[in-house]
C-alpha cells in the first residue's frame, strides 16, 4: 500500500492511500482538509475507483462529480491522478 | 436579512457540533430564524475535519493524558484545537449568500474581517476560507450545505498556544524541531499578540454583524438543546463518527 501525502499549491492538504497492479488501482481512500460539496460524494469517488486504470481516475472522478453536481474545493481530480501517477508501486 | 443572535456560551464539543445540527433542522423547517451564535469549548477539543483520517491527525493518548476532547466536524477542513478562541457559526438558508461557495465564503467572513478592521487589526481575507493579518492566519472557516441550509463556522483565536497544539496532533515527533515550532508560531497569530481583547472583538464583531445583518437577540430553544442533546450522544459523542475515517 502506498500512503502519500501532498499538498496542492493553492489549495489544501490531501493524503491517499492506494494499492495498484498492473496501473489499475486496487484500493483508494482519500482524506485531507480539503472541501467537498456535497461531502457524502467522496464514498461513491472512492467506490467508483476501484479497478480503474490510473490514466482514467480524473475521467472517473469527474464524471461522478457532474451527476453528483458536487465540487471539490482545494483539490482537483487531475491532482489525485497525477499523485497517484507519481507514487504508485505495483503490489 | 433577519438574524437570531447569541451570545457566547459555552458547551462541550460533541454538543457545539450538535447544536449547529439541531439548529440548521429548524432553520430548515421555518421554526427557527437564520441563526448566528458565538461559543467557546470546554473541555478543550480538537475538531477535525470531515475527510481527516483520526489517527493520522490526532495523537488519542496526548488528548487522553491532557483531557481534551476530541470531535469530528461536518465539515471539511482541517485539524483546529480550540482552545482561547472565539467561535461562531452561521445558519442561514443557502440563498441568502452567492451560489459560488468560494464567493460565499468571502461574503461570510467580511463580517470578521470588518471588526478586526475597527479594532486597528489589518486583516484581509484569504482564499479560500482564511482570514490574515500579513502573512499570519487569525482565523479559519469551514463550511457545509445540506438541504438548502448552509453552515459557516470558524475560529478568531484570542490566544496561541502552538506547544500545546503540537503535542495533540500527529505530527511524527522526530519532525517537531524548534525550527518548526518557530515556523508555525511565525504563521498564526492572535488578538492578544495583536494587542487587542476578547472583550473588544465581541463589541466590535457585534456593530459588524449589526451592519451586515438585522440581528435580533435571542437564546436557544429547550427544543433546540433537548435535540442536541441527543444528537451529541447518538454521533458527534460516538466512536463510530469520530473514527469514521
Amino acid at each position: 500500500m502506498v500512503v502519500v501525502a501532498k499538498k496542492i499549491v493553492g489549495g489544501k492538504l490531501i493524503k491517499l492511500s492506494f494499492t495498484t497492479k498492473d496501473d489499475f488501482l486496487v484500493t483508494f481512500k482519500l482524506y485531507g482538509d480539503f472541501f467537498l460539496h456535497p461531502e457524502n460524494t467522496l464514498d461513491l469517488i472512492e467506490q467508483r475507483l476501484v479497478g480503474v486504470h490510473t490514466s482514467e481516475i480524473a475521467s472517473v472522478i469527474q464524471r461522478v462529480l457532474d451527476v453528483c453536481e458536487a465540487e471539490f474545493i482545494g483539490v482537483t481530480p487531475q491532482d489525485i491522478q497525477e499523485v497517484i501517477e507519481t507514487h504508485e508501486v505495483d503490489s | 436579512m433577519k438574524f437570531r443572535y447569541i451570545p457566547v456560551q459555552t458547551f462541550s464539543g460533541a454538543m457545539n457540533m450538535a447544536l449547529d445540527e439541531a439548529i440548521m433542522k429548524r432553520v430548515r423547517s421555518g421554526e427557527s430564524l437564520p441563526t448566528i451564535r458565538l461559543y467557546k469549548w470546554k473541555p478543550s477539543c480538537v475538531s477535525i475535519g470531515y475527510f481527516q483520517g483520526l489517527k493520522q491527525e490526532i495523537d488519542e493518548d496526548a488528548c487522553d493524558k491532557y483531557e481534551v476532547d476530541i470531535v469530528r466536524r461536518q465539515t471539511g477542513g482541517g485539524a483546529v484545537y480550540h482552545d482561547a478562541e472565539i467561535t461562531y457559526s452561521l445558519i442561514a438558508p443557502t440563498s441568502y449568500f452567492a451560489k459560488d461557495i468560494k464567493k460565499s465564503y468571502q461574503e461570510i467572513c467580511s463580517s470578521i474581517v470588518n471588526a478586526l478592521v475597527d479594532l486597528g487589526i489589518m486583516a484581509e481575507f484569504s482564499p479560500i476560507n482564511d482570514i490574515m493579518v500579513g502573512p499570519q492566519k487569525i482565523s479559519g472557516n469551514a463550511q457545509t450545505r445540506k438541504e438548502g441550509i448552509l453552515l459557516q463556522h470558524g475560529t478568531i483565536l484570542v490566544k496561541v498556544d502552538v506547544d500545546k497544539m503540537f503535542s495533540l496532533l500527529k505530527v511524527g515527533k522526530e519532525k517537531i524541531s524548534d525550527k518548526l515550532v518557530a515556523s508555525v508560531k511565525k504563521a498564526v497569530t492572535s488578538l492578544e499578540l495583536q494587542g487587542r481583547s476578547e472583550e473588544e472583538f465581541l463589541v466590535a464583531f457585534k456593530k459588524s454583524l449589526s451592519a451586515d445583518y438585522n440581528l435580533i437577540e435571542g437564546d436557544y430553544e429547550d427544543i433546540e438543546l433537548e435535540d442536541a442533546k441527543i444528537i451529541a450522544a447518538e454521533k458527534y459523542g460516538s466512536l463510530e463518527w469520530i473514527g469514521m475515517r
